[in-house]
């Protein structure tokens, strides 16, 4: 059955160029974010989801709605640009240092009853501890919690396996916590 | 860690609400920048129609143009000198075989029709004509081979070879034709007659 989306995607290869602004204004948000939590500057952020969105357009006769989301698609594109230009510039991302022995220690159900509770003030803290994280890290977490794209849509948008996915946000979330229990919450 | 489980993480849920929400916004006009880059698909298609009529016109103006040059630079339309006599007939049996006696036919009836054809006008020459012998299985060959709609066709000297079958028998084989002129005894007479031919078939104009 055909969506509201892939009818306008139809339309849109059917020659009515000013309907790919309504999926511009849906998803130029999204592709923004991501690109700012790979390269880390605003600019070329911009830059990238500009060029996204023209890959988009001209590629659009690729795009299979039978294989998934147009957001998951938009957001490989997107991606993929914005580690190219990474490459290019040859910009290492900045690490941190966690104590890799205290992260393998947590107690996950301590960990589990931590998040479960939705604190403001430690959510203020979360949100430091998140900025302090490496840019992968940071975008599965903004793929997973923010645009709500499931394991195998990661999978798919970043090349790894659903399985890798979760191991990596559970080791995310444990360095999380590791670092706010640092900060004596 | 099952996926459900992931989603019950309200904090850090909360948390990634904030971090979203201190990036920075997209500059307004970022739409527009968009929208002024792309062109309408259907142009795209317009060009991808014209380039493919354009690449389908080149070619067919290739194959009208060039390719009649070439088979008549490699030998279809048949000079006595640079194509095998047996040649439009390959691949027939018994024409095969009936060209291998036609070739043993005496070496000076041979000779005496091709310096028949060499002796002829320059039109005829022009229409690049090939002698053979005028003996039962070489008129079997060449009637094989315009069954076959090979790129031949045979006249002679004998009345009963009218230049009106001949034509009907050319206009069905395409372009360009070899023209087989079976040899005679009166050299002069062939000629004469084949003069006629390649005249009233219009070979000369080829």
């Amino acid at each position: 059955m055909e969506t509201s989306e892939t009818s306008i995607i139809r339309r849109i290869l059917g020659g009515e160029k000013e309907l790919f602004r309504y999926l511009v204004r849906t998803y130029e948000g999204m592709v923004y974010s991501l690109a700012i939590e790979v390269t880390g500057d605003e600019d070329v952020a911009r830059d990238v989801a500009q060029e996204a969105f023209i890959k988009a357009y001209n590629a659009l006769e690729k795009y299979d709605a039978s294989k998934g989301r147009f957001s998951t698609w938009i957001a490989t594109i997107a991606i993929n640009i914005a580690k190219g230009k990474l490459r290019k510039r040859r910009q290492k991302p900045p690490t941190v240092s966690i104590d890799q022995k205290a992260v393998d220690a947590v107690d996950e159900s301590a960990m589990d009853a931590f998040f479960d509770n939705p604190d403001e003030a430690n959510a203020r803290l979360l949100v430091e501890a998140i900025a302090q994280l490496p840019p992968d890290d940071r975008l599965l977490l903004t793929l997973f919690y923010t645009n709500d794209l499931s394991l195998a849509e990661i999978a798919e948008v970043t090349g790894a396996r659903a399985g890798t996915i979760a191991t990596r946000l559970s080791r995310i979330r444990k360095r999380l916590y590791v670092m706010m229990k640092g900060r004596k919450i | 860690m099952s996926e459900n489980k992931e989603l019950q993480y309200s904090l850090l849920r909360e948390a990634m609400k904030l971090h979203e929400e201190q990036k920075p916004q997209l500059p307004h006009g970022f739409e527009d920048d968009i929208m002024q880059k792309i062109e309408p698909k259907h142009h795209h298609r317009l060009v991808a129609i014209f380039s493919a009529v354009a690449a389908v016109a080149a070619i067919i103006a290739v194959v009208i143009l060039v390719v009649p040059r070439l088979s008549t630079d490699s030998g279809t339309l048949a000079t006595a000198d640079t194509l095998e006599y047996s040649r439009p007939l390959t691949g027939h049996h018994d024409a095969d075989k009936a060209m291998t006696s036609t070739a043993s036919v005496d070496e000076t009836e041979s000779k005496a029709s091709e310096k028949a054809l060499a002796e002829s006008s320059p039109a005829i020459r022009k229409a690049k004509v090939k002698p053979c012998h005028a003996d039962d299985s070489s008129r079997y060959d060449v009637g094989h081979a315009v069954e076959n709609n090979s790129k031949v066709v045979a006249v002679d000297r004998e009345e009963t070879y009218s230049a009106d079958s001949y034509s009907e028998a050319l206009s069905t084989l395409p372009d360009p034709k070899t023209m087989f002129i079976e040899s005679s005894y009166d050299n002069s007479a062939l000629s004469a007659n084949r003069d006629r031919m390649v005249r009233e078939l219009g070979l000369a104009q080829n």
